[in-house]
């Protein structure tokens, strides 16, 4: 043994044997216990990934320390794939959720599987770009291609840390919109170029005032934050025209305790991972109109929406009450500890007001590209009149689930006033009398997940056993 | 607590384990002393170095390759480091590239373009039987500017 001459293959060594053991876990994971087939589609990608870099010809190349390095990235993946399981995945929701996806895709586009996260948020994924990603540095181009083409596959993570609070899942409108960002790119960012193109050209400009020797670099990591500034918007646009005024609640309920007139850029070393995002105040701004806040506050207040229950009304003056005002908004970069977090701060802050509107302008076009790819899907508005219904039996305890429809079964209730009415109801407890109450505010609130989603799982069965008895 | 760069996934981990494997690739080829010992990863790692050193070049005051379009920054399928790395300034503090820079009159664009070229000429193929053989010298200041970032980089994971 000589560590002069033997340490690289101690290194292969290792990583073979990690690799191995990654192997295994995976292997012995329960097939049936995935909350969709998509996850095993996940497994066998994530698998010949592994088998790939185990061929003698890939590992000759390779430096075993890069190796070791990816696979502790690639174990993350692992972990996805191992959260992937029923246990506190609810099954009627991935079916809603397949059921939303396979509107946007069809059956041969990507395919999005499930999993849990220990996080507080939700997040999707792009599973097998991220998985291509960690390979460049391991493995040849050509591999990864191999392995890559025609399995594209993303993963909608649920937060387990807020599993019983259903109402957010208005947000997963949100992540699917990252999809189809990644699917329409093209056209959406030439859109978000043709309207903040002049604003970028000042603020170049203005950049190169501060220092010509580090404009053109720091000109593109602003262009990396506005892009992601644009994709985020555009989600929040989706996430309103599928969920309602949902969404709106639930990015209301994210922003608690923070601030709401903040922009914030992350830079990274990695161009593509600088991350940006709207302030609050702005998002709720721009979800107000696109969830169409004002009108359904007025319905709510109309005689015929308060002849089912006066809730609705009263739901509807504290949904008015939520602030969506961006008039002190400023934006901070982050680390401060990068040279150029100081000076595109400096450069873009008297810049928001401009970019805000370019922004605005942007998802009014956003808004018709949506619906002109999506014609024949339903980007239909909550009717307020089945959210009421949906509130009165919440009221006295009963699954939201039935919307009367002078029959005696009445109609099984939409997945999204389900949810509009489950949001409402929430956070009228949290901050109704008594909130201050934490052991009958858990007791109560624990009532309305469960209604919820009971309703979700009975409305969705009656849904197909109407499609199977072809009514 | 004892720091084990190798095993960080945080987000210097993409940029250190790029530029570990584009200077393991040109020790292989330093080793193997012509393009005809390469593997398919090498030649790979070997452009991705090409591609980063020229972003290097576009990123200089009034260069001609700045756009002002995002449809250029979208989707772009290989990782960046270029915007992070001011890497004209960076290239001063690596002294096998500072000597040799000084020991002509040609400027660093210049100097930069050449070492750019001789990954090129060395991948391109040689349209006859014999392969290239691995331009020593100016692998082994490229050697020295990937190892000075390398080295930083490391620092980063910690």
């Amino acid at each position: 043994m000589d560590f002069d001459v033997d340490q690289p293959a101690a290194v292969l060594s290792k990583s073979l044997s990690l690799i191995e053991k990654t192997d295994l876990r995976l292997h012995q994971l329960d097939r049936w216990q995935f909350p969709t087939s998509s996850s095993e589609l996940g497994r066998e990608l994530f698998l010949s990934a592994l088998a790939s870099v185990r061929e003698p010809a890939h590992l000759g190349p390779m430096d075993p320390v890069v190796l070791y390095n990816r696979l502790f990235s690639l174990q993350e993946l692992a972990g996805i794939i191992e959260r992937s399981s029923t246990d506190r995945i609810s099954w009627p929701l991935v079916r809603y959720c397949d059921e939303i996806w396979s509107n946007f895709f069809g059956e041969n586009g990507p395919k999005i599987f499930y999993a849990l996260t220990p996080e507080y948020n939700y997040s999707i994924l792009h599973f097998s770009k991220r998985l291509a990603d960690i390979l460049r540095d391991i493995l040849p181009d050509s591999a990864i291609q191999a392995l890559v083409s025609n399995r594209e596959l993303y993963c909608l993570q649920l937060a387990s840390s807020e599993d019983e609070n259903l109402p957010l899942y208005a947000n997963i409108g949100h992540e699917f919109g990252h999809a189809v960002f990644d699917h329409h790119e093209k056209a959406i960012v030439s859109e978000l170029d043709a309207k903040v193109g002049q604003v970028l050209v000042r603020v170049l400009s203005d950049l190169q005032a501060i220092d010509a020797t580090q404009a053109s670099r720091r000109f593109r990591r602003i262009c990396q934050a506005v892009l992601g500034i644009g994709e985020e918007l555009f989600c929040d646009l989706l996430g309103a025209l599928l969920m309602g005024p949902a969404f709106f609640l639930s990015l209301f309920e994210f922003s608690w305790g923070q601030a709401r007139d903040v922009w914030t850029i992350r830079l990274s070393p990695e161009f593509q991972n600088i991350r940006a995002y709207p302030s609050f105040g702005f998002r709720l701004h721009c979800i107000s109109q696109w969830a169409k806040i004002e009108g359904f506050r007025s319905e709510a207040s109309s005689e015929a929406a308060k002849s089912i229950t006066q809730k609705v009304a009263e739901l509807a003056v504290g949904v008015g009450t939520i602030p969506v005002n961006h008039n002190s908004d400023v934006l901070r970069v982050w680390p401060a500890s990068d040279n150029d977090a100081e000076p595109i701060r400096d450069v873009l802050n008297p810049r928001l007001n401009e970019l805000k509107i370019a922004l605005g302008e942007y998802l009014h076009e956003c808004d018709g590209f949506v619906r002109k790819w999506y014609s024949t899907k339903p980007f239909s508005d909550v009717s307020v009149y089945d959210v009421a219904e949906l509130l009165l039996r919440l009221e006295r305890n009963i699954p939201p689930n039935i919307v009367p429809d002078n029959t005696l079964l009445g109609k099984p209730a939409e997945f999204t006033a389900i949810l509009n009415a489950s949001a409402l109801f929430r956070l009228d407890l949290l901050t109704g009398e008594g909130s201050g109450d934490g052991g009958e505010r858990l007791r109560q609130t624990g009532i309305v997940e469960r209604l919820t989603a009971k309703a979700f799982e009975a409305t969705f069965i009656q849904r197909e056993f109407n499609r199977w008895a072809g009514q | 607590m004892i720091p084990n760069a190798v095993a960080s996934t945080g987000p210097y981990a993409g940029l250190w384990s790029h530029l570990k494997s584009i200077n393991h690739a040109l020790e292989r080829a330093l080793a193997a002393g012509s393009s005809k010992e390469l593997a398919e990863l090498d030649i790979d790692r070997l452009r991705a170095l090409s591609e980063f050193l020229d972003g290097g070049l576009s990123s200089a005051p009034g260069a001609s390759g700045l756009s002002t379009s995002l449809v250029e920054y979208s989707n772009l399928t290989e990782p960046d480091y270029n915007a992070a790395i001011d890497l004209r300034s960076r290239l001063a503090y690596v002294p096998e590239f500072d000597n040799w820079l000084k020991s002509s009159k040609k400027g660093f664009d210049t100097k930069l373009q050449r070492l750019i070229a001789s990954i090129s000429n060395f991948l391109s193929p040689s349209g006859d039987l014999l392969a290239r053989e691995t331009p020593h010298q100016e692998f082994e200041i490229l050697r020295a500017i990937v190892q000075s970032l390398l080295s930083e980089a490391e620092t980063a994971l910690h």
